[in-house]
């Protein structure tokens, strides 16, 4: 764990991962802390940045981008330009749900949500492939979500 | 006056033109009050709650989540794990799937096409860590024949926010 957290601060952390609606008050009860400290350290998190933000989930299903496709890239040539200017593509695409440089043989992999394979196919042909340094992708489609989360094990 | 109607893939939920603006504009702005969105949208605060409050009844509109930066809570290693399983009865995917839902350490899993039965990202705080729940755990999960695992070297993006 790094240095600057201590007990009380992963707990708060494990408490606002369990549940974002919790108040101030709430919060600081569960963690057997009176509100004043208890907001001083939500508000050090923050400045921290451990705590990033505060999201609100949209059911990828009921609007109709419950389709995930994986895919590995590999690009032509790796070059740091070449490689930032891929980075910068893929977080500016906003099919591109995530993106991992990865070790061995693939350079990235991406996750990327879509409605259905024929929306992936034009997407591909479209976007994806004109993505800049692109050579190859592997594309294999999820055919269930079991677990997304971003729940953290701490 | 027309009113484009998309009507998702989940048959009971249709969302108009002003709904896909508040989509978005509360993915965008998570922490924006109801006025604040109601004003992106153009409408008063009233009926910007009530769909808000449909979308939420209709599950279009889940939880709302913190997010946590991995590093700082020294959570430093994404690895990808393809699974291979033994067999494919109903019974051993039902019981791999459950197990991934309750290990902490796997925070993402897909039942995948292709050379893999599941594809799982793992987070954990080191090599050595991961080796370890290799070996005492993925391994030990219910149908598992092999895991392939890839490290990732960077997080280049990370999105809950979906593309409407």
């Amino acid at each position: 764990m790094s240095p600057e957290l201590d007990a009380i601060d992963l707990r708060i952390l494990r408490e606002l991962q369990k549940n974002a609606d919790l108040t101030m008050h709430e919060l600081a009860q569960n963690i057997g802390l009176s509100h004043t400290p208890c907001w001083r350290r939500y508000n050090r998190l923050k400045q921290l940045g451990v705590i990033l933000k505060k999201v609100v989930v949209v059911d990828a299903e009921k609007i109709g981008k419950g389709l995930n496709a994986l895919c590995t890239v590999v690009l032509e040539h790796h070059d740091e330009k070449s490689l930032v200017a891929f980075e910068k593509a893929a977080r500016d695409c906003p099919q591109i749900m995530e993106c991992y440089a990865m070790a061995g043989a693939r350079d990235y992999l991406l996750r990327i949500a879509v409605a259905s394979v024929a929306e992936y196919e034009q997407f591909m042909k479209q976007t994806l492939l004109h993505l800049p340094g692109i050579n190859a992708v592997d594309t294999n489609f999820a055919l269930k979500t079991v677990k997304l989360s971003v729940e953290l094990p701490i | 006056m027309g009113v484009v109607m998309l009507m998702s893939r989940a048959a009971d939920v249709s969302l108009d033109t002003t709904d896909w603006k508040i989509l978005r504009a509360i993915q965008e702005h998570p922490s924006l009050a109801i006025v604040g969105i109601a004003e992106k949208v153009g409408l008063s605060e009233a009926p910007c709650w009530r769909r808000l409050k449909r979308m939420e009844s209709d599950g279009v509109l889940r939880r709302q989540l913190f997010v946590l930066n991995q590093n700082a809570v020294g959570l430093n290693i994404n690895v990808f794990a393809h699974v291979r399983l033994r067999q494919h009865d109903e019974l051993t995917l039902e019981s791999l799937e459950r197990a991934a839902r309750d290990q902490c350490e796997i925070i993402e899993c897909f039942s995948m096409t292709g050379g893999s039965d599941y594809l799982l990202r793992v987070v954990v705080g080191s090599v050595e860590d991961y080796e370890r729940f290799l070996k005492k755990v993925l391994l030990h999960l219910p149908g598992v024949a092999a895991v392939n695992s890839s490290i990732a070297l960077k997080t280049v993006k990370m999105t809950m926010n979906l593309p409407i």
